[in-house]
């Protein structure tokens, strides 16, 4: 249990954080996670996805259901510096890294603006109309860009059939294609 | 358009609107009126699961490969609940008895767990599993159902995999049955000259009511209903770390075939059954200071989830399973749940 707690509770955890509006938030987040993780376990099929992503899937699930029960925007504090704390890079963590790296680096295949949008939506849990505000991008554009994207880094990756019936379905305003 | 996905009676307004939503489910999430437009809409979708798994499967590989980039360690004491709720869900979840812990075989190899072994990454993605699930657990709907219908994992019903998550969870559980079986043997023959732990009891005590930005200490003076005589004295309970310490002024020496018990009520679990907080001989074990003050560390056996009540009894120096609460020395909570 140590060792799998060591290799995921940062994932968890750095999620969580981001996608809660107070530090308690999300330590009740993290538990309520885990829990699912524990009782999902048998379900993992090692074929299909890597193990980060699947924890990574329920822990987002979790999250986005606690925000709508929640039924207020979430607006993450931010902890005191002291508990923000580094993860030690470990060997275990060498082909987590690994698989990030290669995602990451699809990802980068994406316009800038598309890839901040993506990261303040899945990493950071933010509303399409809370990117708008902070980026200053049209609501229309920021659900365009992040809805290219994501679909476009599925495709890449080759995580089943693209959906996509060309671009042009995806969106509309103001932005042109991916 | 994958080939095998065909929408069978909409235009391509439609299918543009349905792809729109399902990117926007992953994305942010649909608040009512969206998730009863996807479900019309995705009434007329062949691939409609498989296509919203593998969304959904995407962006959790570009949020965990994001995180991972800069990874943030949870506080230790977030850490901490992470570990006690683990141990107790296997032990109250997964049936966790005393016989069935005593079914429980370890595998020879234990390295063949190692995180190193276990850190094959295995595909990100699927390009084997056309339509196939990984549906991590069935995905809640907005009232809190299991959603019908939802795509079965493959590896459900499969033999269980060599590397992966699966395998290690299933080590987590043996490994936590081994040590909830030490755990019980440990109590059941554990004589009472053995120290409830080798903590040092005015240490823990100290460190404990210093506060060290743990809000959830629970505190409790020792008490008895009616005009029996108690000790003086308290309990501290830190449910974060399940550690915890009690505090006796004028407990008197028990004979030589007694020991007091120390009980702990958990809100989580039948109160029929508390949880074995350790065995102390109060002229033996903790920490005796200069004024007279014993302090005693608590040694619960099992996770303890919502402390409500302790409470302290005599019994046979060999320590009992339950206790018949027939010479209760000192009750400490909120008594009038017993």
């Amino acid at each position: 249990m140590d060792a799998f707690l060591e290799r995921y509770s940062g994932l968890v955890w750095s999620l969580a954080r981001r996608h809660s509006p107070t530090p308690q938030d999300a330590e009740d987040a993290v538990q309520e996670i885990f829990l699912e993780v524990w009782r999902s376990a048998d379900r993992y099929d090692p074929s299909v996805a890597a193990e980060q992503t699947f924890i990574a899937m329920i822990a987002r699930r979790r999250l986005i259901d606690r925000a709508r029960r929640m039924k207020r925007t979430p607006k993450p504090d931010v902890l005191p510096e002291h508990e923000i704390v580094a993860a030690a890079p470990e060997p275990d963590r060498v082909a987590i890294k690994d698989e990030a790296a290669r995602i990451t680096k699809v990802l980068k295949t994406l316009r800038p603006e598309q890839q901040h949008v993506l990261e303040l939506s899945l990493v950071h849990g933010r509303s399409h109309s809370q990117i708008s505000e902070q980026t200053g991008m049209p609501l229309g554009t920021v659900k365009s860009l992040a809805r290219r994207g994501l679909i476009k880094i599925r495709r890449t990756l080759g995580i089943d059939d693209p959906i996509v019936a060309g671009d042009a379905g995806i969106g509309a305003s103001g932005e042109g294609s991916a | 358009m994958s080939s095998q996905h065909s929408d069978r009676s909409t235009g391509d307004g439609s299918i543009g609107r349905y792809q729109e939503l399902l990117a926007d489910e992953v994305l942010w999430g649909l608040d009512d009126a969206e998730a009863l437009e996807l479900e019309s809409l995705a009434a007329n979708m062949d691939q409609h699961a498989a296509e919203r798994v593998a969304l959904e499967t995407t962006g959790a590989a570009l949020a965990a490969s994001l995180v991972t980039a800069s990874p943030e360690s949870p506080p230790a004491d977030v850490r901490a609940r992470m570990e006690a709720m683990a141990l107790h869900f296997l032990a109250s979840e997964k049936g966790l008895k005393l016989a069935d812990v005593a079914k429980v075989r370890r595998p020879a190899a234990r390295s063949d767990v190692s995180p190193s072994h276990m850190a094959g990454p295995g595909p990100s993605v699927s390009r084997a599993h056309r339509g196939a699930a990984v549906d991590a657990a069935p995905r809640t709907d907005r009232t809190g159902s299991r959603e019908a219908g939802s795509t079965e994992p493959s590896g459900s019903e499969g033999p269980v995999g060599d590397d992966g998550l699966r395998r290690r969870l299933l080590w987590t559980q043996l490994l936590a049955a081994a040590s909830l079986l030490a755990a019980l043997g440990l109590f059941l023959t554990r004589p009472t000259s053995e120290a409830p732990v080798a903590a040092d009891g005015e240490a823990l005590y100290s460190e404990l009511a210093g506060g060290q930005s743990n809000t959830r200490l629970v505190r409790y003076e020792w008490t008895m209903p009616g005009d029996a005589k108690s000790p003086e004295g308290e309990v501290l309970w830190d449910p974060v770390r399940q550690r915890g310490v009690m505090t006796f002024r004028g407990l008197g020496p028990v004979a030589d075939q007694d020991a007091l018990q120390l009980w702990i009520f958990d809100g989580e679990r039948d109160k029929a059954h508390p949880v074995d907080g350790g065995v102390f001989d109060p002229q033996r074990d903790g920490t005796r200071a200069a004024d007279g003050t014993l302090y005693v560390p608590i040694d619960a056996k099992l996770a303890v989830s919502e402390a409500f009540a302790f409470a302290v009894t005599k019994e046979s120096n060999k320590g009992v399973v339950v206790s018949d609460r027939q010479r209760i020395v000192s009750l400490a909570g909120q008594i009038e749940r017993l």
